[in-house]
């Protein structure tokens, strides 16, 4: 073992005694955003107001005509319905190799509850080998993105919503269904000038939304819900909310108000340090959901037009998750009610998180093992075509440590 | 009218082969004659041994119920039929080549993949003619309950024979021989085969 455990210890226990020491703060904190909730629900429009006018370094969320306060119980879970899930894993391009490529793993399952009870679950690797495919090239030819790290990940989650789209097909129409994603729906990594407009415009607007824009094309005139599960989020935007409502200068200018003010002074600090998910753990009953609100993140605004996306928290027991959804699920009380009940029910069969997104993971990881076979296979196949398999001196020397 | 086949074999060797089960929890009963289809030669056995268990050896079943209250947990978790698996275990006692059948051991072993059929009676009276397979089955020492699995196999052949009481008696002679000190258990075993 390569960690000196004896070492570590003594480091742990401080800060375990750390974290004992700011339970205090923390329940004070949480306390005053209680209260917040729900002096600010009460006057919802007031807080709408300040929300638009304001220009506060946070991300704040967009506000339904649900209050803040608000906590709804789950509808009756539909009778014969189907869930269906998909989840992704994938190889990365691997310098160290000879061969370039990449490989998509997405599993699939479909679970059928009611009186036919069935399942069918499976995995459905793709290999990326060609010139084109190992990066993503502007329209002018001018300028190109190798298919790697966040992109080759963009790529991949296109790939799980693709699948999704192709399951929902196969299902009979007038069977309700709730189809569902691990993990958000917005693309954080695709904000912001970190990447060209031409890959964002290739993973964002012609990939997910593309697919999104099919699933939503096979859900009209049906029950069919589309949502992403979040266990366990860090999300802070309703809690930004009540930063903002806390905050004394009207309009909020965080720029111009508290420039040079050191973090720990400032107004709304009072409200720091808590998620969305510890706020909500203490306003909502086991199985009930929060209000609805709707995501500001730049990405969203700017090209997710139909599909803007809605979330709400979820108290599951034993944990709050974040569930989102395109504003044409989340607009639909009927399909939201359905969403509410099935997630719900999931998580219920599931020990507390989704059982069909639990089997889709199961069906789509890649460990260790797996990896060391696919590349040993790659060696094998290219040295039976006479080629040379070249892999760097630290990947040799990774495999075959020495003394 | 073609059978359809009841499993795959999914681990053999010369004196018995593993198959997985295409239906959980309905493997063929304990004692039933077996052959695994092959262009040239079927190998024949007697299932031994049924196990269900969870097919990824990392996940080990767990109980979901409710206390037997409330729900069937196959109902509710339709995904358990596919996240488990029954496997079941034929001693080789004879080989098929063609019309012919053999009460020695095959040449070679079933071929993994190979399908798994039940014999029909025709084949089992042509198997049973001969008792030799009872004492492949009592040399065996991989099954713990043999003495069940031989009363469950003189069962199934005796269903399948114009004069049952003959045959038993007839097996009941060969128990005697092959167990010539063990009176009480060869007697427990021919009770047990009557039903």
């Amino acid at each position: 073992m390569s960690l000196d455990l004896t070492r570590v210890v003594s480091q742990i226990d401080s800060m375990a005694a750390r974290l004992k020491a700011s339970q205090d703060d923390r329940r004070r904190r949480l306390a005053n955003a209680v209260e917040a909730v729900h002096a600010q629900g009460a006057n919802l429009d007031a807080l709408r107001l300040r929300l638009e006018q304001s220009n506060t370094t946070w991300l704040m969320p967009g506000l339904t005509g649900e209050g803040l306060a608000s906590h709804f119980s789950a509808p009756a879970t539909p009778g014969d319905h189907s869930v269906l899930a998909t989840d992704g894993s994938h190889i990365d391009l691997d310098r160290h190799h000879s061969a370039q490529c990449y490989l998509i793993n997405v599993g699939r399952v479909r679970l059928d509850y009611g009186r036919h009870p069935d399942a069918s679950m499976d995995s459905v690797p793709v290999l990326y080998y060609k010139a084109d495919e190992m990066e993503m090239a502007s329209a002018d030819g001018t300028d190109a993105r190798r298919i790697e790290g966040a992109i080759l990940g963009g790529r991949r989650a296109i790939e799980e919503c693709r699948a999704l789209g192709d399951m929902i097909a196969a299902v009979e129409r007038d069977r309700p269904a709730l189809a569902m994603l691990d993990g958000s729906l917005v693309m954080w990594e695709f904000e912001g000038q970190k990447y060209p407009e031409f890959v964002v415009r290739q993973l964002v607007d012609d990939g997910l939304l593309k697919c999104l824009d099919d699933i939503r094309a096979l859900a009209e005139g049906r029950d069919l819900g589309l949502a992403s599960y979040i266990s366990a989020p860090r999300s802070t935007e309703v809690m930004n909310a009540l930063r903002l409502a806390s905050c004394p200068h009207h309009p909020a200018d965080c720029d111009r108000c508290c420039r040079g003010v050191p973090r720990k002074d400032r107004p709304c600090e009072v409200m720091a340090e808590l998620s969305d998910a510890a706020l909500f753990a203490e306003l909502l009953s086991v199985g009930e959901r929060s209000a609805m609100f709707i995501s500001r993140s730049r990405v969203v605004n700017e090209r997710y037009g139909a599909h803007r996306v809605y979330f709400c928290y979820l108290n599951m027991g034993g944990e709050v998750a974040r569930i989102e959804v395109p504003g044409w699920v989340g607009e639909n009380a009927a399909t939201m009610g359905m969403v509410h009940s099935l997630v719900l029910e999931q998580c219920r069969l599931g020990d507390g998180y989704p059982v069909s997104l639990s089997e889709a993971h199961q069906k789509a990881v890649l460990n260790g093992a797996d990896r060391e076979c696919f590349w040993t296979l790659v060696e094998r196949s290219l040295a039976e075509d006479g080629m040379p398999a070249w892999i760097s001196n630290k990947s040799k020397s990774k495999r075959r440590p020495w003394v | 009218m073609a059978l359809s086949a009841l499993g795959e074999v999914i681990e053999a060797n010369t004196a018995y082969f593993v198959a997985q089960s295409y239906e959980l929890h309905n493997p063929p009963v304990l004692g039933s004659l077996v052959h695994v289809g092959d262009s040239e030669v079927d190998v024949v056995g007697v299932v031994c041994f049924a196990h269900t268990h969870s097919l990824d050896e990392g996940r080990r079943a767990i109980a979901r119920g409710n206390g037997g209250e409330g729900e069937d947990v196959f109902r509710s978790h339709p995904e358990l039929s596919k996240l488990l698996c029954t496997d079941f275990k034929a001693l080789a006692v004879g080989h098929k080549k063609g019309s012919q059948v053999f009460t020695f051991l095959s040449p070679r072993p079933a071929r993994v993949h190979g399908y798994v059929y039940l014999c029909s009676a025709d084949e089992v009276r042509e198997l049973s003619q001969s008792l030799a397979f009872l004492r492949m089955l009592l040399s065996d020492r991989s099954v713990a309950c043999m003495d069940e699995v031989v009363s469950a196999c003189l069962r199934h052949c005796a269903a399948a024979q114009e004069d049952a009481d003959s045959f038993l008696i007839r097996a009941g002679r060969e128990l005697a021989t092959l167990m010539p000190k063990d009176f009480n258990r060869v007697a427990e075993m021919l009770k047990k085969a009557r039903g």
